[in-house]
């Protein structure tokens, strides 16, 4: 049984990435309006902004697709062992509702006394 | 433009925004946590019989519920009056889910309690969040932003479990601080049990000569029973002849530490808020039982979310580790009280 129900963190960071890049350019124009005199000098402050903005996107959505894959691998299932008292089986399936440690079944081989022994969670490989 | 961004406070005001920015969206994820928490315990209570609008107006009125702690000036008596305040309080609770859940069974009812107990955290964690956020935004305090700020990853890790815990909860799963029930159903399993206390069971059984009494709550509910009225009852209908007392409880492990790493100590082995523990460490004083605590090691997540499989393995070593401290400290005929502390939910007897 998957967990139902559970979440993938939402990440801030297109939003922090938005906020850096806005910054960012308002202080290349006020550099390139004021401080900068010749064309070849804006056209390197452009290049270093349109340089610094890729790392930043690149960066930030490394970010994004390690939060994801960390939401991926926290995806678990849940698995009971159920063993037989009188031929000594052991049988292991998935989790339903209404199962305990101690629920008395039905062994599927010997038709004899088994019980649920175990409840556990592991991780989805 | 560079004295204007060192010498003024522009600098502070920008990284004041960003942090807002990013506070404000782990603000919106805990709503959302708490949003799909309210769903879960009112799609339980309709399962359970009730309506949909009884059960969002009973959910609503339950929220910001509290307990206010005994006065400690007057440190006399405190654990009396905690215990009283606590149990008030449990009353209360079995009283609105008795009332929201009406055709659930015992077990049933147990595992909504703890269902809400997850939504009530989430519920304050989201409810101081967000006062802090508003009062830095208020007095624009970047100090209050920045406090904020470096404890929410352990903030949000906590709100996490416990979002994580709701499914487990609901569904009857034992989660990992089941690990000491799950001990105590191994080493009773199949012998003759009665109820000692209030939701705590005893089963009695011989292992090498020796009586052992074993303890746990009463499942397969989500219920932790009171441990410590059971052991003082057994301690006194035993006149204080008991050998030793063993507890069993799963602790909170520390960064770099195993999950499922059992660790031997002295003392009462119980998280309870105090009156629990207290009666244990009392009973035990007063007629000189050795108290011995075994525990098995995992992170909160771990905790209250579905037990991993480590946990539950350990479950097997912790049983021999028992066995072997009771072959090596005590003698034949004597009398052994083991405790298995913890939520047994997703356990039985």
């Amino acid at each position: 049984m998957g967990e139902k129900g559970v979440e993938r963190p939402a990440t801030p960071y297109l939003l922090s990435t938005l906020v850096m890049v806005g910054l960012m350019m308002v202080i290349a124009l006020f550099f390139i309006t004021l401080a900068a005199k010749t064309e070849s000098e804006r056209n390197i402050i452009w290049a270093m902004l349109g340089f610094a903005a890729v790392l930043i996107v690149m960066m930030q959505m490394l970010e994004v697709v390690k939060a994801r894959r960390a939401a991926l691998e926290e995806r678990k299932s849940i698995s009971i062992v159920i063993e037989c008292q009188e031929c000594g089986e052991k049988l292991v399936r998935d989790f339903q509702r209404g199962d305990y440690v101690g629920k008395e079944e039905k062994c599927k081989k010997c038709g004899g006394k088994a019980m649920v022994t175990l409840i556990y969670s592991e991780k989805i490989r | 433009m560079i004295a204007l961004m060192f010498f003024t406070p522009l600098n502070e005001r920008i990284q004041l925004t960003y942090r807002m920015l990013e506070i404000q969206s782990y603000l919106k994820q805990l709503e959302s946590y708490l949003t799909r928490a309210d769903r879960v315990f009112e799609e339980e209570a309709r399962r359970y019989g009730c309506s949909e609008e009884k059960a969002k107006k009973a959910l609503k009125s339950i929220k910001g519920f509290f307990l206010i702690e005994p006065v400690s000036m007057d440190p006399v008596g405190i654990i009396k009056r905690l215990e009283h305040l606590l149990k008030t309080q449990e009353d209360r609770v079995d009283d609105f889910i008795r009332e929201v859940a009406v055709n659930a069974s015992e077990a049933e009812r147990s595992n909504m309690k703890n269902v809400l107990a997850a939504n009530l955290a989430l519920d304050i964690i989201y409810r101081v969040v967000r006062h802090i956020f508003l009062l830095a935004k208020k007095t624009k305090n970047y100090f209050y932003m920045v406090q904020l700020y470096m404890y929410l990853p352990e903030i949000m890790r906590i709100a996490r479990s416990y979002f994580r815990a709701l499914i487990p909860l609901k569904e009857g799963i034992p989660i990992g601080d089941s690990l000491g029930p799950l001990v105590a159903f191994k080493l009773g399993n199949g012998s003759k049990w009665r109820e000692v206390a209030k939701n705590v069971i005893a089963y009695e059984r011989e292992a090498s000569g020796r009586k052992l009494i074993i303890i746990k709550a009463k499942g397969p509910g989500g219920e932790v029973g009171k441990p410590g009225d059971a052991v003082e009852k057994i301690v006194k209908e035993h006149d204080g002849k008991v050998k030793m007392i063993i507890m069993v409880d799963a602790a909170v492990k520390l960064e770099g530490e195993r999950t499922g790493e059992v660790a031997e100590g002295i003392g009462a082995a119980i998280g309870d808020p105090g009156p629990e523990k207290y009666k244990i460490e009392t009973v035990a004083t007063e007629y000189g039982i050795p108290l011995v605590a075994i525990v098995v090691k995992e992170d909160i997540t771990e905790a209250i979310t579905a037990m991993p499989r480590e946990v539950a393995e350990a479950a097997d070593r912790v049983v021999e580790r028992i066995l072997d401290i009771i072959k090596k400290k005590t003698s034949e005929g004597d009398v052994v009280i083991i405790a298995g502390i913890g939520n047994t939910i997703g356990i039985s007897q």
